[in-house]
């Protein structure tokens, strides 16, 4: 580790420290009902970007494995202890992740997108049919005496995870491996990489996340039903505002997200039918102006843009 | 199969529907030779490396690398198995610097390093082929030589038995191809074993120690370079019935 690593480290150490204490300031419900979704979207954005930043693959199933995760609490919590099933969750996430992964990372572009896309849709459906044929109600309630203060620290924590995890990623093989696939998946093969196993391993890593965020946040909703748990919305949020920080850095998606997130809690509060709108113009934003998202904008401006951060350390 | 044989083709056949892209060939490449594999356009050469380095399955017969069947294998698997090569059209992975393209050979292919070991090893590859001084640039900057010559670092990087150059040699200007020619030539000295495609009939007489020469997939003659250019069915083959 270099002395800049290092610093970089501590400052995040004590900046994640200091957000600890939010909940404990007085007056501290607004601040709060902003920086819980901050934090849920920052581990899914950087999570997501784990994958789809080096492969290049959109992915659209963010909002299955939070489903996945979510349901997982609301079906459990009565007989399972909460701490096992946010284990689980994770667990389950990356069986889900494996499963998707091998039947369609063999498939590219546009094809894997509309079958993500897809997935949440699917896995919707049958818990749906499942609960109308089996369990006579649709929703479930999750009652817990689990506050929004200790949700929010749980999001912090899972924010160090998904942070560390991801440096650790980028220093390792699987990372340069990843890298050479997003460039050229033949270069690869004729390199000795194993591309498939790297890209569902690097996939069940991010579903893995998604999924405990969901399980995270189940308690937060009381009643969890098929279409709150399983949203389509959730997986365009949550790349939206991935590629608008830049998908090319391990901190980039942080810079989309916390724009993002107040501007949408402004127009959900004031316009609540109008978010959609926002959806499509931050869409439109990225494909014509902002590529590379902002940290991308910013680092072609400085003039020293470069491969990714890895690059040096590899 | 002699006995210093490092690469051993065996009755090796691919079919496309109906066409024999390559037909039942055989040949081997021993160890330390330079081996020339020509042929006039479509006569299966980029198809027969293509089914060495494992970019396709032969449809029948065997390849061996020293003692072990590679034919059939995925290419990954091959490429650990110490074959390396280069792409008829260069291959960049532009996202990455020049030192992390030639990094991708050491890191995952027949040499396996990590680290700093990966990053010394690649970087005097670099040197070996004369691009030392563009380490940390990116790729885009590179002349075409410059790009070629980095593709040929990164198959030296994983420190392959074998060497698969396709058309390595193809669209250099004749200043380059001097230089080309005095890479590839250094490449023997050094008691590489290599595999070329070529159509640069100067670099294959210079360079070749011995020609495989093909023609509508199958091979049509064998043995020294200045030998088979002057077999008549070698020229009818390149230059038809009214020449030969």
């Amino acid at each position: 580790m270099t002395s800049n690593e290092m610093r970089i480290l501590v400052a995040a150490g004590a900046v994640l420290v200091l957000l600890a204490f939010l909940p404990t300031l007085p007056e501290s419900a607004y601040a709060m009902s902003l920086a819980l979704p901050i934090a849920m979207y920052t581990v899914l954005a950087t999570s997501w970007t784990l994958f789809s930043g080096p492969t290049h693959y959109i992915s659209l199933a963010t909002g299955a494995f939070f489903g996945v995760g979510a349901y997982l609490v609301a079906a459990c919590i009565s007989f399972v202890p909460y701490p096992l099933l946010v284990l689980l969750a994770g667990l389950l996430g990356a069986v889900v992740a494996a499963l998707v992964g091998m039947v369609t990372l063999r498939l590219s572009g546009v094809y894997f997108v509309i079958f993500t896309l897809g997935l949440a849709e699917l896995v919707r459906q049958v818990v749906t049919w499942v609960q109308n044929n089996f369990t006579g109600s649709r929703g479930m309630y999750v009652l817990t005496n689990i506050t929004e203060r200790i949700i929010f620290w749980e999001l912090l924590a899972l924010v160090a995870l998904v942070y560390l995890i991801g440096w650790l990623i980028n220093r390792s093989r699987l990372g340069f491996a990843l890298r050479i696939i997003g460039n050229d998946e033949l270069v690869a093969a004729h390199s000795g990489i194993h591309s498939a196993r790297s890209k569902v391993v690097l996939f069940m890593i991010s579903g893995a996340f998604a999924a405990v965020v969901g399980a995270i946040m189940a308690p937060r909703y009381t009643y969890v039903e098929p279409a709150i748990a399983f949203s389509a919305e959730l997986s365009f949020q949550v790349v939206i505002m991935a590629l608008m920080g830049g998908a090319h850095r391990l901190w980039g998606p942080l810079v989309g997200v916390v724009p993002f997130t107040l501007l949408w809690e402004a127009i959900a509060a004031s316009f609540p039918t109008q978010t959609v709108l926002l959806l499509g113009i931050a869409f439109l934003a990225i494909v014509y102006f902002i590529p590379n998202g902002v940290v991308g904008l910013i680092e072609s401006k400085l003039g020293r843009r470069r491969g990714s951060g890895a690059a040096q350390h590899a | 199969m002699p006995e210093d044989a490092i690469l051993d083709v065996q009755n090796v056949s691919k079919r496309f529907g109906g066409l024999r892209a390559v037909d039942s060939l055989n040949f081997s490449v021993r160890k330390h030779e330079m081996l020339g594999l020509i042929g006039p356009n479509g006569s299966g050469k980029t198809t027969m490396m293509n089914l060495i380095s494992g970019a396709a399955k032969p449809t029948s017969g065997e390849i061996f690398l020293e003692d072990r069947l590679i034919s059939g294998l995925p290419a990954r698997h091959i490429a650990r198995a110490g074959v390396a090569r280069t792409f008829q059209l260069v291959r960049m992975l532009p996202a990455l610097s020049v030192l992390e393209n030639v990094m991708a050979g050491g890191v995952f292919g027949h040499k396996r390093l990590w680290g700093r070991e990966a990053r010394n090893y690649a970087a005097r590859q670099l040197e070996r082929v004369g691009v030392g001084h563009a380490m940390n640039t990116p790729t885009s900057t590179l002349t075409y030589i410059d790009q070629k010559r980095v593709e040929l670092a990164r198959a030296l990087a994983s420190d392959p038995i074998l060497i698969l150059l396709d058309e390595w040699l193809a669209g250099l200007n004749p200043t380059e191809l001097q230089t080309g020619i005095a890479l590839i030539r250094s490449l023997r000295d050094d008691g590489r074993t290599v595999i070329l495609v070529e159509h640069v009939m100067d670099a294959i007489r210079s360079l070749c120690d011995r020609c495989v020469v093909m023609n509508s997939g199958a091979k049509i003659a064998e043995g020294a370079a200045d030998e088979v250019l002057s077999d008549p069915a070698v020229i009818r083959a390149y230059l038809g019935d009214g020449d030969a």
